[in-house]
């Protein structure tokens, strides 16, 4: 009953402060992306391969498709014209992509049409109803640290609401058409196991009690390994069902993570990266030769990876557990993401826009 | 009206047979009173000479912009928070080898910053350049964001040092801005300012730009400009080994903006004056190949003279300042002069050569023309001052000081000249000579004669109507492709290879921010300037701009704060947007600089980036901001424009564009209305006015066919145009009209006043226009144009008055309609009143001879 009155006390609070700060829905979430003769000029996040396309997504809601390798691009209808994080393709047609309030996009046409599937106000309801709903399941004769874990998630789903829809999610990951995760700022983290119809929080199966910001999250070895800010790296079964802390090799922040067959990378601030090959129990350092940050990976088909930095720096490994040779992307760009299309020219999106590159020899 | 002309001014060989009673008022109190004139003029122009040599050539950016317009007014007020975004002049620093990053090139870099630090008029605390503080850079960093100034405090000229500073500028957001993509030059951001805040003086432009001149020439290590016009040989390193050979010589310079177009263009009027001397020379000639008499020729080029001296002795007086666009009009009052001088001395000499006594002739002259020519002064002078209505500051001056030229030109060329004649007299043999002329004697002024005679007549009036209504259309049809504003890159007043113009090519091509900056204001409440809703609003105007094929880039707050938003998250680019959480936004104020947002976080600059200045860009973003403003402002943003050069660009061109069409309005309806006082026939104003119009609008067909925009440096000169139409007119139809009134036939009046005022205005058209057409080879793209344009219209109009002119009147002024109330009702009482000595009216022996 006590506890029951501090919820509710903090909800009454939280939703005064809701009131008087809260922005109104930002009209970005429900407007269509802008057609634009420049999009190929603007800053691009993620790009990625349906089948035989490239759909690179960014600012302003603006995904860009090209069926000639990168040579020409067309813009796809998007609902909404906030910025895109990033994009997977589950198979040739069916493809997700996340980005900035809470928005999570589902194309079933290989990137042509786009539609929404969640944003941060409902994303934001969704966590509350999930937390209230577990604080209310709470059983009594619950622990004090279970009490107190609980009321802390809701007090955070409280804020979450109050706050609106300021939160991006950042990354995402489909293992097939229906089971997936999304997760963003503030350990902000859902699941779908239907495709998109419906999202389960998952916030309290992930243990970050930092509420730190989750970057990236890759399966290897029936594993699924979860990199975040600030040395953030968490393991689980490949259910998914409980992400656990692992020993980071890095204080500093990851920006993502990557797996060519058995090797898992993390990458991030400053030109960091680790490898492990043993399912993430013992990580080596990359000497990657760099001072920029690392901003995304990609598999290469041969069973290769390669690295990129936001200064342009390509750094390519024919072998992920052997060394990898530093490149300088021509023309230097910011790199945000890069895909190898199918006549093997890396495509790179960048805060400059998409643009071929010239071919990478390791 | 004047319609006693010659059949009532009989012969009169001497003086004393002179009824120096006779005349109107005016005549008597001038004629009779000659000495005391000519003595009154000799003293005003000791005066006014005295006055005129103190005249100043200088120019000012804010007289040159259409202060009253909402755009300029919005600029002004919030001009406080706007450093840095009216007049501002870019200096290029380019290292002749290698980069910026050498030790060298920097520590010359500092000695020119300071030096143009210390220049009069500099705006010093808005000043930019990679040496000033307010120049920093920003990184990511695992702690959080770093920065500092782009070269470092403890900065030594080290190899370390300049790996240091060429690091800070990768990551100072500077490159294209004031770093070139090349790292070959970077810029020196000057602001300036028109007035000194503490004394109140006027920036000096001419001293201004020499002073840049040395400052270049001593970095560049090359003779000064105005020796290496001398002597263009002169390599540019072949100048002395100075002991400063280190920092001397290596970069060069270029400069840009507006101080410097005027800078230049004052310097090229040096030469600009010697093309007026050439043209006085030209004038000067062809007028004593007509004449043949000294004496005449010296006096109207004197009088017409003298005119432009009183003229900048007023000015003077009257605290006006001639500039880079005003030049022109003393040039063109002295060529109104000769034209008015040049009939009066006509009239006077054809009458001497009768056997007139000089006096007397004189005196008729002055009845017969002094109307007519005082009403195309007053044409001028009204159609110059109705300029005034203009709301330019530079435009309102150059009526003002065209009008006082015209009014001067009443008392020199209208009463001056008379009167120093009837002192003088002609050569005799000059006036002989000129009554053959006069009597059709010289065969082919006859044939030229009896060809515009021809217009008088049916077939050939029918053809000259029918075609000037086909150029009026074709030419009306081109004309609308007339454009405001400039319409090509860099200063179109100067050369296209002019040094200024390949200065500001190489601006365009090295720097991706250009010097056309359209800045849209946002205000706010106070402190509210960064809250989600105003910084989104202003993104999405900023998106809108971005699609304008015109438009490069743009920057804001918004902007900023999205990339911000990158930075607070270690750099992470997927972290860009503009994120719904005021408190975020709030936090990027205090790493923005000042020129996105004010002190008091109540206004933010929308900066637009755009690819040039041509009118088609300008229009487009201003109805994009205009059309967004009026849809999106609320009390918690209100947009507004403009600023920033091409802000104010666009607010001139809107202006003038509205001006164009008011002043054409103005100056015809003052034209008409004094024609029609003239005159008191609408017919005769509509045949007088219309030959003016088409001047007008294939003066605008021809400015489209030279590629020049309309601008506040040519905007008048269309106006002008219409001034020096007006008096071949005047003078061609008031003899006609004068003509027919007394019974002569159409064809008749127009033949006489062809031999009388009509081969002046053949004379004059082609000699003014000869003059001008010199000009296009000018240095100043400005003055060949304008030359071109002038040249064509003082030929124009020429042909407008003799051949379109006649044609309509045989249209418009049938015999019948005009003779019986004209003979009857007009010259008889006129007749009397003005030659009340004249007794039977005596007829006029040549003309009687003619008309019989």
């Amino acid at each position: 009953m006590k506890r029951i009155l501090i919820a509710a006390a903090c909800a009454l609070a939280s939703g005064i402060n809701a009131a008087a700060e809260a922005p109104a829905a930002p009209a970005v979430l429900e407007r269509p992306a802008l057609k634009t003769s420049r999009a190929q000029h603007m800053a691009m996040l993620a790009i990625t391969r349906a089948g035989a396309r490239l759909v690179s997504v960014g600012e302003a809601g603006v995904v860009l498709l090209s069926d000639d390798d990168g040579k020409t691009w067309r813009q796809a209808d998007v609902p909404a014209s906030v910025s895109l994080t990033a994009v997977q393709f589950v198979d040739d047609s069916t493809g997700y992509a996340t980005g900035h309030m809470g928005v999570v996009l589902k194309t079933t046409d290989a990137g042509a049409h786009w539609k929404t599937l969640l944003d941060g106000i409902r994303a934001a309801e969704l966590t509350l109803k999930h937390a209230q709903a577990a604080h209310a399941a709470l059983p009594a004769e619950a622990d004090a640290d279970r009490v107190k874990a609980a009321d802390r998630q809701l007090k955070n789903a409280e804020l979450l609401v109050a706050d609106g829809p300021d939160k991006p999610f950042l990354g995402l990951h489909f293992s097939d058409a229906d089971n997936g995760f999304v997760f963003g700022a503030y350990n902000l983290i859902l699941r779908t196991r239907d495709g998109g119809k419906t999202w389960t929080p998952w916030n309290d199966r992930v243990a970050n009690p930092r509420g730190l910001h989750l970057y990236g999250m890759t399966s290897a070895q029936g594993r699924l390994f979860l990199a975040g800010e600030q040395g953030l790296l968490l393991r689980a079964d490949a259910d998914g069902a409980r992400f656990a802390p692992i020993d980071s090799p890095y204080k500093g922040s990851y920006f993502g993570i990557e797996r060519s067959g058995d090797v898992v990378v993390a990458y991030g601030l400053r030109g960091n990266a680790f490898r492990s090959t043993d399912g993430g129990d013992s990580w080596q350092k990359v000497d990657a030769g760099v001072n920029a940050s690392i901003s995304g990976a990609v598999a290469l088909p041969d069973g290769g990876l390669m690295l990129l930095s936001q200064r342009g720096d390509l750094l390519v490994a024919t072998d992920p557990r052997g060394h990898f040779d530093l490149r300088r992307a021509e023309p230097p760009l910011p790199l945000a993401g890069l895909a190898i299309a199918r006549d093997g020219t890396p495509v790179a999106a960048s805060l400059a826009g998409v643009q071929r590159l010239a071919p990478v020899t390791p | 009206m004047h319609s006693d002309t010659l059949a009532t001014h009989p012969v009169i060989a001497r003086l004393e047979d002179f009824d120096t009673r006779s005349g109107t008022l005016a005549e008597r109190l001038l004629f009779n009173n000659r000495r005391l004139i000519v003595l009154l003029c000799l003293l005003a122009s000791v005066f006014l000479g005295w006055q005129s040599m103190r005249i100043e050539l200088n120019a000012s950016f804010e007289k040159m912009i259409p202060t009253g317009h909402p755009f300029i007014a919005n600029f002004l007020e919030h001009r406080a928070d706007l450093a840095g975004l009216g007049n501002s002049l870019r200096i290029a620093v380019e290292a002749r080898d290698g980069t910026i990053f050498d030790k060298t090139y920097l520590d010359t870099l500092a000695k020119i910053n300071d030096e143009v630090y210390l220049l009069p008029g500099v705006d010093r605390p808005y000043m930019k350049s990679l040496w000033t503080p307010a120049t920093r850079w920003i990184a990511v960093t695992e702690e959080g964001l770093d920065g500092g100034t782009v070269i470092p405090d403890d900065y030594d000229g080290s190899p370390d040092s300049l790996a240091q500073v060429q690091a800070n500028v990768q990551r100072s957001g500077e490159i294209g801005q004031l770093v070139a993509g090349n790292f070959k030059s970077s810029i020196i951001f000057v602001p300036l300012l028109d007035k000194d805040p503490k004394t109140g003086e006027a920036l000096d432009y001419a001293d201004f730009s020499t002073q840049l001149e040395n400052i270049r020439a001593k970095y560049e290590n090359t003779p000064l400009p105005a020796l290496s016009r001398l002597k263009p040989g002169v390599a540019p390193s072949g100048g002395s080994a100075a002991a400063d050979a280190a920092s001397v010589g290596a970069v060069k310079i270029h400069i840009t903006g507006f101080s410097k177009i005027v800078g230049d263009l004052i310097d090229g009027l040096k030469q600009v004056l010697w093309f007026f001397v050439l043209a006085v020379g030209i004038v000067t000639a062809v007028l004593y190949g007509y004449t043949r008499c000294v004496r005449s020729t010296l006096l109207v080029m004197g009088c017409s003279l003298v005119a432009v001296l009183w003229q900048f002795g007023l000015l003077h007086l009257f605290g006006y300042q001639l500039d880079p666009y005003s030049i022109l009009v003393p040039f063109l009052v002295f060529a109104i002069g000769v034209s008015h001088g040049a009939q009066k001395m006509n009239g006077i000499m054809q009458d001497i050569g009768r056997g007139t006594h000089k006096v007397v002739a004189a005196r008729y002259t002055f009845r017969r023309l002094f109307l007519a020519g005082l009403t195309a002064l007053l044409a001028d002078a009204v159609g110059f001052a109705v300029l005034t209505i203009i709301d330019i500051q530079v435009i309102q001056d150059l009526a003002a000081i065209a009008s006082i030229g015209v009014a001067v030109l009443i008392f020199t060329n209208l009463i001056l000249l008379p009167i120093l004649l009837s002192f003088t007299g002609v050569s005799p043999k000059a006036a002989t000579r000129s009554l053959r002329a006069e009597a059709a004697g010289v065969e082919s002024a006859s044939k030229l004669f009896a060809f515009f005679g021809l217009f008088t007549q049916r077939r050939w009036a029918t053809i000259a109507v029918l075609t000037g209504l086909a150029m009026a259309i074709g030419g009306y049809a081109v004309s609308l492709k007339l454009q405001v504003g400039d319409l090509d890159p860099g200063a179109p007043e100067l050369r296209p290879d002019s040094r200024y113009n390949k200065d500001s090519a190489f601006m365009v091509s090295n720097y991706a921010a250009s010097a056309d900056i359209f800045v849209v204001m946002i205000k706010t409440p106070e402190d509210q300037c960064t809250r989600y809703e105003v910084l989104s609003s202003v993104r999405d105007l900023g998106r809108q701009l971005e699609q304008l094929p015109g438009v490069e880039s743009v920057n804001s707050m918004a902007n900023l704060s999205r990339f911000a938003m990158v930075g607070y998250n270690e750099g992470n680019f997927k972290w860009l947007e503009l994120i719904p959480n005021n408190a975020a936004l709030g936090a990027v104020q205090t790493r923005a600089p000042r020129e996105l947002f004010n002190q008091g976080c109540s206004l933010l600059s929308l900066y637009v980036y755009l690819k040039d200045h041509k009118a088609d860009t300008l229009n487009g973003v201003v109805e994009v901001a205009q059309a967004y403003a009026q849809t999106h402002s609320t009390e918690q943003a209100q947009f507004m424009l403009a600023a920033g050069s091409s802000g104010i660009e666009a607010a001139t061109n809107i202006v003038v564009k509205k001006a164009m069409h008011d002043m054409l309005y103005w100056v015809y309806g003052a034209v008409i209305i004094l024609c029609f006082v003239t005159f008191r026939s609408w017919r005769a104003v509509v045949a007088a006015v219309l030959p003016l119009m088409l001047t007008s609008v294939l003066c605008e067909a021809l400015m489209v066919a030279l590629g020049m925009g309309v601008k506040v440096a040519t905007l008048p000169v269309i106006a002008l145009g219409v001034g020096i139409g007006v008096d071949y007119a005047l003078y061609v139809l008031s003899v006609m009209l004068a003509g027919q009134r007394n019974g002569l036939s159409l064809s008749e009046s127009y033949h006489r006043a062809l031999t009388f005022t009509g081969r002046v205005v053949l004379l004059t058209g082609v000699t003014l226009a000869a003059a001008v057409a010199t000009w296009a080879f000018s240095p100043i793209k400005f003055q060949a144009d304008m030359g071109i344009l002038l040249a064509f219209m003082f030929v124009w109009n020429m042909f407008g008055a003799l051949i379109f002119l006649p044609a309509l009147a045989y249209f418009l002024l049938k015999d019948k309609a005009m003779q019986p109330e004209g003979a009857t009702q007009n010259a008889a009482p006129h007749a009397a009143a003005h030659a009340p000595g004249a007794a039977g009216g005596q007829p006029n022996a040549p003309l009687s001879a003619e008309s019989a």
